[in-house]
């Protein structure tokens, strides 16, 4: 009965129930983590995959439980999960949450969620609409039913969140598509624009990418004034707001934008880059968004405060432990090395961090290694009342180039991409970057045979071709990257034959294929190409 | 006057004065948002039924004025009912109030023209003493053109606030008898507006009849809502000084009536009647006035005479208990009376774990599983702040997310609303949980208030019971293992030797075997641990069955009333084998040593008294130890006890079993041939020389032949091994102590060999295995036997070296003095070796 909680519930006892939270000192806060990590103990020793992950040992504390379980990932639990065994997990799962497991054995993996982590979820919902109520002075009302509608089924993280919200906030959700599995990155993102149309969204959720991409959907930039809009082409049917939104565009000659068109109430983003491209959607929407971070695998565990510039973990939607960059870099070159890793309040500000995640309240994970990287912004906010620490989303570990939510560079999807092109390409390596305008982007730096070199005719546009074309096979919601981010997702530059192994000559280390760092980068671009401003 | 006239004037005075009290007990309540909502609807009221009253008296300025005054009253009542609808189920919404307000407030200004109400004629009633009917004025009303549209609107602003508060009870938002109340209250005030639409019933005030029963329903529902709004906050003083003048009043009256008669009858004079009446005056005002007193107590404060009264009889029907028991069921049965709670669970500091357990009452049923752990949230907030935690505040206060699901699921089937910390001398010794109150209501300020002060006054008390009955406890419990004592054994086993229905009584007696050997092996504290886990693993098993006490050093006793000899035997083998596991569970040599044997006895069939109970117990305990111990007996009779189970065999054939053990480690190491021997026949030497206890030679023989038959249990290929050992294979080879002390203690005979081999690689400087034992801590024996062991070693063959000469190794036992071995000893042994006590014989010989 939320609509009833809401009517008996005053404002700043609904603030201090959802978001009390945010006013926690570290103390308190590695308290109550402790504690709920003793009743997941509790409940992980007595089932298989506890058993399996703690090695029969029946950890008492919580330096006993860092040093009984190893660092894992989803590849360690998967023959348990995606069989969905719910006999050998800690406690009955209410939700099997599905997600692609892009780079991974299967097409997709399935996480099993307790009714406790989908409450905890519901109540993070809660409080980031609180939140969002207090950033734009009340105009996003808790005390009106909203209409919600989306694409996602409840299978997915997406889907399930209106359900959860409506747990907490009278919502009526309405889910328009059945099924998206089918359909292509940008026919969702199409589809959610149509919805969009037919009624003015009060509240928008979305992927960063998505959200500061729309632009591009609704005009390319490249395309001259006759162009007709590249949406209408295909999914798009007119509208008065539309057509308003591009008459505007004419006598002022920009870029048709979201904020042309929609004037929601409130805005949250989540996902990918959310952080990088967090003033691109203000610049495109009009309002700042709030920051959400969650995954299939936690669940909803963090949020960005109204008042305040950091992403904060809730104290109990799971146990934190943080890995940072040289341990991170140490296990990617070795993977027998195993990284020491720091809690919460022995962090420090100004660092980045791996995200190692222990699930609470009978969840899988143990010390599961989530590939999302953070940076410790600030130790507290004592301005904004804040005690414990705040993050940044930086990304995906180095070993995943990720371009909004939809697509990811591996190692492996680069080199069956190399393999499948019969391209002579001796070496390469590849970077992440950002372009003027906040889209992020592969920057593939490549070694041509020396052979191809003489006889062939090797240009960065005719591998860029090549290579695009298996992308494309090997990845659907590749062809749609550049619609969807309004930039090329891929550039490649030529090295000279034999500058990377030089380079190894020189130093003696082994180069990382996948964001090997800047400095390094730096020094072969000077070896390749001299002190060329142009290269470097 | 008659009954019409009656209800004609009578209802109107009645209805103020309902009004007026109403109005006095909201204005000096706690307010709330609906009692303040409650005032401008019997504002509204009061000024109806005085417009309606005055309209008949046609009272200044005129009966047109009061009468349409009456209808803005209406008007005004009408929408003021509406609001509070809305305030008190706070779900109407508000803003709907505002599309009524334009509409009303149109009509309720035009209700001062001709529009609504063009003039009213008031005929004066008959004299009521002429019987003519009717006897009390009647009101015509000459209505306007707007006054039909006027009433439609009425009408459908009526059905509007019906229907949304039916609407909201059909969805449960609201519950279905807040809405009864109220939508009762409504229809009554339509059916009374109605009535004056009918001929002839207009002329009786049934509209003022409808408001009255409107504004006492609407009272009710607020009043089950919040009970406080009749508890006045006048000071009793004013309270009585009022009723003071009343009484002067009364009295004046009375005197006024008695001076009337008696000037009737002419007696006004008579000094005797007057004094007579002034004394019978006199008599009666003081029962009156204390009559007064109570009546006024009741009415007014009745509630808080009531608390005051409990609070006192609490106060003192705990202040001189020492009974915990009863003072929690006092605690349990005051708060259920003054804040109607279904449950009160009192939960107690345990000092021990620092958790906290519910204290058992007979009164009511209690889940078991209802404890606080000691780091639960709610402990440290009870702790740091001075007030109660609601159920409410559980999901407010951000520090409460530490709570675990089954914590709070266990709250919530027990119905927990709220947590009453209970201190005393700052020190929170315990915790009261109220669960939700027999009416649904919740739990209010001053209720609060009177919580705090109840655990105050019962903090000491409790302290004091706790106190008491740990000093109780204390003097009758043993104080290592916390099993009870001698004493209360003795008293206890009395009590039901002679207390009716109890029998049959069995005792068990039960005692550790080899525990001295223990004791010596691994310490005194080692062996206070061990007891304390037996009296632990009896208890678990003995359970409310019996009692379980220490009869002296490792002796227990178990006392089972109502138990025959079959079943106190079952507790005895469950004891026996639980004892067996849990010691034995381990691999390494300093578990499974312990076990327990016991004797059983039961009366009144193999015993006849107390005394014999208990030695005829003993001697089945004395049968099961020389029967080769780790075993039950029951005594059946002083010369036929009956085995019911042996551990093993008990056989004293151990001599032939330590010479076949010693072949048999013989033959599995050819090097280590004779080994044993040699070292059997030094240390045999040595222990002589030290003239220490005359069974030692026997033990140092048996320890030395079987020192290293735990290498039974090494691979060959290790043992036989002609290079250096690796780090894992020495590993290995350091077990064998381990085994040899595992295969010697199912020896029975030879038990007492196990610290003489447990210790023959220890090293003087603590340096050695298995335990690093270091100086005097290492058994001498085995002293003894490590320098044996290491001069035959040195002066035998091995795959990897030569054997050394006599004089060598002894050059190597000295240099070692001090590090590796006793030096006392090794001069004593270096003495035998020269004087030709000790000679070597060269056998090929092991690691």
């Amino acid at each position: 009965m939320p609509e009833q909680k809401l009517k008996n519930t005053k404002q700043d006892a609904m603030w201090d129930e959802y978001c009390g939270f945010l006013s926690l000192s570290t103390n308190e806060y590695m308290d109550i983590q402790r504690r709920l990590l003793s009743e997941q103990l509790a409940l992980y020793c007595d089932c298989e995959l506890g058993r399996r992950m703690l090695n029969g040992k029946r950890p008492a504390s919580v330096s006993e439980f860092r040093s009984a379980s190893a660092l894992t990932t989803y590849g360690d639990y998967d023959d348990i999960l995606l069989q969905h065994v719910e006999s050998a997990l800690p406690q009955k799962p209410a939700a099997w949450i599905e997600t692609p497991w892009k780079g991974g054995n299967r097409p997709v993996k399935v996480i099993p969620h307790t009714q406790s982590m989908l409450d905890n979820f519901s109540r993070l919902l809660v409080a980031l609409f609180l939140n969002l109520s207090v950033l734009t002075n009340r105009r996003v009302t808790l005390k009106q039913p909203e209409d919600i509608t989306g694409i996602a089924p409840p299978a997915l993280l997406t889907g399930l969140m209106p359900y959860l919200l409506n747990e907490g906030l009278p919502v009526r959700y309405t889910c328009r598509c059945p099924s998206i599995n089918g359909l292509s990155a940008q026919q969702r993102s199409a589809e959610g624009i149509r919805l969009g149309m037919t009624r003015n969204p009060g509240v928008v959720l979305g992927s960063s990418g998505a959200l500061a991409g729309m632009s591009s959907l609704f005009w390319s930039e490249n395309a001259g004034d006759s162009t007709l809009p590249e949406l209408l082409k295909t999914t798009f049917f007119p509208n008065y707001r539309f057509f308003k939104a591009v008459k505007k565009r004419r006598q002022h000659g920009c870029a048709v934008r979201p904020r042309d068109i929609w004037q929601p109430r409130g805005l949250i983003s989540m996902g990918s880059d959310a952080g990088h491209l967090k003033k691109k959607i203000e610049d495109v929407w009009g309002m700042r968004p709030l920051e959400l971070f969650a995954t299939a695998e936690t669940g909803g565990i963090a949020m960005e405060p109204a008042a305040g510039d950091g992403l904060c973990f809730l104290p109990d939607a799971g146990f934190y432990e943080f890995l940072p960059m040289d341990e991170l870099e140490k296990s990617l070159l070795d993977p027998s090395y195993r990284p020491k890793t720091y809690l919460m309040d022995e962090l420090i500000a100004g660092r980045s961090y791996e995200l190692v995640f222990s699930s609470f309240k009978g969840g899988v994970f143990s010390r599961c290694r989530l590939g999302e990287v953070f940076r410790c912004v600030a130790l507290t906010d004592e301005e904004n009342g804040i005690l414990f620490p705040q993050f940044f989303h930086v990304g995906k570990t180095p070993d995943v180039i990720d371009i909004t939510d939809y697509f990811s560079f591996t190692e492996s999807t680069i080199n069956d991409a190399i393999r499948l092109s019969n391209l002579d390409i001796l070496d390469w390596f590849a970077v992440k970057e950002y372009d003027a305008h906040r889209n992020a982007g592969m920057h593939l730096y490549v070694e041509i045979g020396s052979q191809t070199v003489i006889s062939g005719a090797v240009t960065p546009q005719v591998l860029h071709e090549h290579l695009s074309i298996y992308f494309r096979y090997l990845d659907t919601d590749y062809p749609q990257l550049k619609q969807l981010t309004g930039c090329d997702p891929m550039r490649i530059t030529i090295l000279p034959t034999g500058t990377v192994r030089a380079y190894i000559g020189i130093t003696g280390c082994a180069l990382r294929r996948m964001n090997p760092s800047r400095h390094e980068v730096t020094d072969i671009l000077r070896m390749a190409f001299g002190e060329s401003e142009e290269a470097l | 006057m008659n009954l019409a006239q009656l209800f004609y004037w009578g209802l109107p005075t009645t209805a103020l004065v309902i009004y007026f009290v109403l109005l006095a007990s909201i204005t000096f309540s706690e307010k709330t948002k609906a009692s303040i909502a409650y005032l401008p609807m019997l504002v509204c009221l009061i000024a109806w039924m005085t417009a309606c009253v005055f309209t008949q008296l046609e009272a200044f300025p005129g009966c047109l004025f009061w009468a349409r005054t009456q209808l803005l009253a209406i008007v005004c009542t009408l929408y003021s009912m509406y609001v509070f609808c809305c305030v008190f189920t706070r779900l109407m919404f508000l803003r709907r109030l505002l599309y009524w307000l334009v509409p009303l407030a149109g009509f309720a200004a035009l209700s001062y023209t001709d529009l609504v109400l063009r003039d009213v004629r008031v005929v004066k009633g008959a004299n009521p003493l002429s019987g003519d009917f009717p006897p009390f004025p009647s009101v015509t009303y000459d209505l306007g053109p707007l006054a039909a549209p006027m009433f439609i609107l009425l009408g459908l602003f009526v059905l509007h606030s019906l229907a949304v508060m039916l609407r909201h009870a059909r969805k449960n938002d609201i519950p279905p008898r807040k809405v009864l109340l109220l939508s009762a209250g409504l229809f009554a005030l339509c059916v009374g507006l109605l009535f004056n639409l009918v001929p002839g019933a207009a002329n009786y005030p049934y509209d003022i009849l409808s408001g009255l029963v409107c504004a006492l329903l609407y009272f009710s529902a607020l009043y089950r809502e919040n009970a406080s709004i009749t508890r006045f906050s006048l000071p009793r003083s004013l309270v009585l000084s009022a009723f003071t003048l009343i009484m002067t009043f009364a009295v004046l009256c009375v005197v006024c009536l008695i001076r009337a008669v008696l000037s009737a009858f002419g007696a006004l004079d008579s000094l005797i009647i007057l004094g007579f009446l002034t004394f019978l005056l006199i008599l009666v005002i003081r029962p009156v006035l204390n009559l007064f007193i109570r009546f006024a107590d009741t009415v007014f404060y009745k509630n808080e005479l009531h608390r005051e009264q409990c609070l006192s009889g609490f106060t003192q029907s705990i202040a001189n208990s020492l009974d915990l028991p009863f003072i929690n069921r006092r605690l349990a049965e005051v708060i259920s009376e003054l804040c109607g709670t279904q449950k009160v669970h009192l939960m107690l500091h345990d000092e021990k774990a620092g958790n906290y357990y519910t204290l058992r009452s007979g009164v009511q049923l209690q889940d078991p599983r209802l404890y606080l752990k000691r780091d639960n949230p709610i402990i440290a907030w009870l702790a740091g702040n001075p007030g109660c935690l609601t159920q409410e505040e559980l999901a407010r206060r951000p520090q409460m997310r530490a709570l675990w699901d089954d914590e709070r699921r266990l709250i919530s089937e027990n119905n927990i609303r709220v947590f009453v910390p209970v201190r005393s001398g700052g020190r929170l010794i315990g915790i009261l949980l109220l669960s939700e109150k027999k009416t649904g209501a919740e739990y209010d300020k001053q209720d609060f208030e009177l919580l705090m002060g109840l655990s105050d006054a019962a903090g000491a008390a409790i302290d004091n019971a706790r106190l008491y009955r740990h000093v109780q406890q204390d003097a009758q419990t043993d104080g290592l293992t916390g099993l009870f004592n001698h004493r209360f054994f003795s008293k206890y086993l009395l009590e039901q030797l002679t207390q009716p229905g109890r029998l049959p009584v069995s005792a068990i007696m039960l005692d550790l075997d080899n525990f001295k050997l223990y004791n010596d092996l691994y310490g005194h504290i080692q062996g206070d641990i061990a007891l304390k886990q037996i009296a632990e693993i009896m208890t678990r098993v003995v359970g409310e069955k019996g009692v379980c006490a220490r009869y002296g050093g490792e002796e227990f006793i178990v006392i089972l009333p109502l138990c025959d000899s079959n079943k106190a035997f079952g507790f005895a083998e469950d004891i026996r084998t639980e004892v067996r596991r849990q010691f034995g569970r381990n691999d390494t040599a300093s578990y499974g040593f312990l076990t327990v044997s016991a004797g059983i006895c039961t009366y009144p069939y193999t015993a006849s008294n107390r005394d014999e109970l208990i030695s005829r117990a003993d001697n089945a305990l004395y049968y099961a130890k020389g029967g080769g111990k780790d075993q039950s007996v029951i005594f059946t009779s002083e010369s036929d006890l009956k085995i019911l189970k042996v551990g093993f065999d008990s056989s004293p054939q151990y001599l032939t079993t330590v010479y076949a053990l010693t072949a048999a480690i013989d033959a599995k190491d050819h090097f280590t041939l004779g080994h044993s021997q040699n070292v059997a026949r030094y240390a045999n030497a040595l222990v002589s020389e030290l003239k220490l206890a005359p069974y030692s030679g026997t033990v140092i023989q048996h320890a030395a032949l079987l020192h290293d038959v735990g290498k039974i249990g090494i691979p060959e290929s290790i043992l036989s091994k002609p290079g250096r050992l690796t780090a894992e294979e020495y590993g290995f080879i350091k077990q064998h102590v381990e085994m040899s002390v595992k295969i010697a203690k199912h020896l029975p005979a030879v038990d007492n060999v196990i610290s003489a081999i447990i210790g023959h690689h220890e090293r003087w400087d603590g340096k050695g295995y298995p335990q690093g034992a270091s100086g005097e801590q290492i058994d001498i024996l085995s002293r003894c036997l490590c320098i044996a062991d290491v001069f035959d070693a040195l002066t035998a063959f091995r795959p990897y070296k030569q054997p050394m000469t006599q004089e060598a190794a002894l050059k190597v036992i000295e240099e070692n003095s001090g590090t590796m071995f006793d030096p006392q000893l090794v001069a004593i042994f270096i003495r035998l070796v020269r004087q030709g006590k000790i000679s070597t014989q060269v056998t090929p010989s092991g690691r």
